[in-house]
């Protein structure tokens, strides 16, 4: 019977602020990373979805769904934001603070998410649609905390990259001023398109 | 909405001093995003182990 096989180790590069194998020192491309976390933010999106068709069923009362939904939004944005920070060794208290701060966003958001379905004013499928959007804003979560890093490590400018999705007016809008003193661009996430962004920063 | 199962229920009715608590994040919290990327995302779970 072969053996498992042994899972790859990785470290973080923190002068190209990128992930690389331990062994081959090959850079984890942005692509992987993408792909793997939009696995993730797909995987909790489904488990919202199964909670939110459990709400609808009867079989669950709207505070603990609401308690339940902010345990997987808490953990998503903890994953996101450990992603843009270097992995987990690298959450610190200030890395944690920052998560906070875009977490009371989505718990007040969630506040009234909740009410809307106790007062029968949201319907499930429209419920559905708006977990949707918590398992998305969690790409917002590892942009912001990429940017928060490079600040840290003493980069000046940062300049927008269109995902390879639909563009919001906005995001072409950031786009087109090029290069620009770092923190100054709209943050992803509080754009047009909100949660649906897939814009990157780039930083120098 | 069915309208033979509607939702059961309150929200809790966090107020904005609750809010501010329960977004605080431990590092209890960071063990249990670990502990579900681990179960949904092995490939993620191994470079979010970066040293």
């Amino acid at each position: 019977m072969p053996s498992p096989t042994p899972p790859r180790r990785f470290t973080y590069n923190d002068r190209a602020m990128r992930f690389q194998d331990a062994t081959t020192k090959q850079f984890v491309s942005e692509a992987t990373l993408r792909s793997e976390f939009e696995a993730f933010s797909k995987a909790v999106g489904e488990r919202i979805s199964k909670l939110t068709q459990g709400l609808y069923g009867g079989s669950m009362r709207v505070d603990a769904w609401q308690t339940e939904v902010a345990d997987l939004v808490r953990s998503l944005h903890v994953s996101a934001a450990a992603l843009g920070a270097g992995g987990w060794n690298r959450m610190t208290p200030s890395v944690r603070g920052r998560v906070g701060q875009r977490l009371r966003f989505q718990y007040e958001r969630l506040e009234d998410f909740a009410k809307g379905i106790a007062d029968r004013i949201v319907s499930e499928p429209q419920a559905i649609a708006r977990g949707d959007m918590y398992a998305n804003a969690g790409y917002g979560s590892w942009q912001e905390e990429a940017r928060a890093q490079a600040i840290i490590s003493g980069k000046r400018q940062e300049r927008n990259i269109l995902g390879a999705a639909e563009h919001c007016s906005q995001c072409v809008e950031e786009t087109n001023k090029g290069w620009v003193k770092i923190g100054t661009l709209v943050r992803i996430g509080a754009r047009i398109c909100l949660a649906n962004c897939r814009c990157r920063y780039l930083f120098q | 909405m069915s309208e033979e199962n509607p939702p059961i229920g309150e929200s809790i009715g966090w107020k904005s001093k609750e809010i501010s608590t329960l977004s605080q994040v431990s590092s209890e919290d960071v063990k249990k995003a670990k502990a579900l990327v681990e179960e949904e995302s092995p490939k993620l779970s191994e470079i979010l182990d970066a040293k």
